[in-house]
Parts: structure tokens; sequence; C-alpha cells
């Protein structure tokens, strides 16, 4: 649920300048690439596979 | 990304594109909060061949391969990014691409299409995602409504916008 409190967060990030935000960028993309790769995630699918059978 | 943007800014000082300007989730980052995004969309023109009417983007993928970056599917990396090239396919593109707003990233100078032009482009795409993020403009206030009202109406999305306001605006 959108609160008045995640509206005013939203606002905050998008006041700052675009280069900052481009770093939170470079950073939310490493942050997935990590995840990713990461072997937790492939026992993650795996998991998954088992429990679907798919 | 500075060293994307110095990139495309080098490809752009050696005539392999034209004009240049960023859409998509990254050229929104500009006027909203960040968003996650796998890719920065590109808007560009290229160069005419003489005698041709016809656009390639093959200079762009032989210039870059040549400067050591590589082919991912649709994308190309330039630095850490994988870069759509997108040279504008309507009138609506084209415009956008010629009022695309400069700005700076840590020094280096930038094109980002205009916040009324992005509403625009989301509105016609129409994904749930991109509905999402004319939301945002709105209630950020970014984007300009007269001058969004007339791209709209320009380019023939007066309709679906007021289908778009009455759906996700007026409940």
């Amino acid at each position: 649920m959108d609160t008045a409190l995640d509206r005013e967060r939203r606002k905050r990030l998008a006041s700052l300048p675009f280069s900052q935000k481009l770093k939170i960028l470079d950073k939310l993309r490493n942050r997935a690439r990590v995840i990713a790769s990461s072997p937790l995630r492939e026992k993650a699918i795996h998991f998954v596979s088992i429990r679907t059978g798919k | 990304m500075k060293s994307t943007l110095e990139t495309i800014n080098r490809m752009q000082s050696d005539g392999v594109i034209g004009q240049y300007a960023i859409g998509g989730a990254v050229g929104a980052t500009f006027y909203l909060e960040p968003s996650a995004t796998v890719d920065v969309d590109v808007f560009v023109t290229l160069p005419t061949v003489p005698g041709s009417s016809l656009l390639s983007l093959a200079p762009i993928y032989d210039y870059l391969t040549v400067h050591g970056c590589t082919l991912e599917g649709e994308h190309i990396i330039i630095g850490d990014w994988p870069v759509q090239f997108l040279p504008p396919h309507d009138a609506m593109e084209q415009e956008a691409l010629a009022e695309a707003v400069e700005t700076e990233v840590q020094g280096v100078r930038t094109r980002v299409l205009s916040a009324e032009h992005l509403v625009a482009i989301a509105l016609r795409a129409g994904r749930a995602k991109d509905y999402a993020r004319i939301v945002q403009f709105l209630e950020l206030g970014v984007a300009d409504l007269d001058r969004l009202n007339g791209i709209l109406v320009r380019h023939g999305l007066a309709d679906k916008w007021e289908r778009f306001k009455r759906k996700y605006l007026e409940e």
C-alpha cells in the first residue's frame, strides 16, 4: 500500500541530482547481477522446480 | 554509466550517430526516483548514406565492436550497461529527440527526453510498467500538462489519454 511515507520517500529520491540517481541505478543493477549469479538462486530455482515439477 | 555516456558522445563526435537522447527507465530517472532497469534506451538519429534512404544500425555496431564492446542479444554492452539504440520510427519520436533536455552526468554532457515525451511514449507503449510510470510523473507534477496535451493531440493519442485517465486517475 502506498503510504504518505512512501510518497515522501519517492519525492525525496526524485529530487536528487541525476548523477546521484544514476549511481543508485548502477548499484541496483550490480545487486541484481549478484543475485542472478548467486548459487543460492540456482538452488532456489532447483527447489521450485522440485516443488512444481517444472 | 559515466563511461557509457562518454563512449556514446565519442560516437557522436566521430560522426557515427547524430543527435541522441536517453529514454526509457533511465530517462525517466532524470525526473523520478531511480527504478531498477536492465538496459539503457538511447533514441538516436543516424547519418543517412548518400543515395540511400535506408537506415542501418550496422555502423554503430561496427564502431563499438572495434572499440571493444560486445553484442548481447538486441543490446550492445557499453561500459557496464547494455544499450539499445532506437532510431525514431515516427513523427512523435523525432519530435521527442529534437526537443530533448540537455544535462550533465558527472561532468559528461548528455540529453534526456522531456518528461512530456516520456509520458506520451509510455502511454503509447501501454504496458503495466509504462502506466505505473505515467502515474509517478503525474504524482510528482514534473510533466507540463498543457505541453503534454499538445503532444498527445498532435500524435493521435488524445483518446487513449482519456481512457487512461478514466481507468487510472479517476477511480
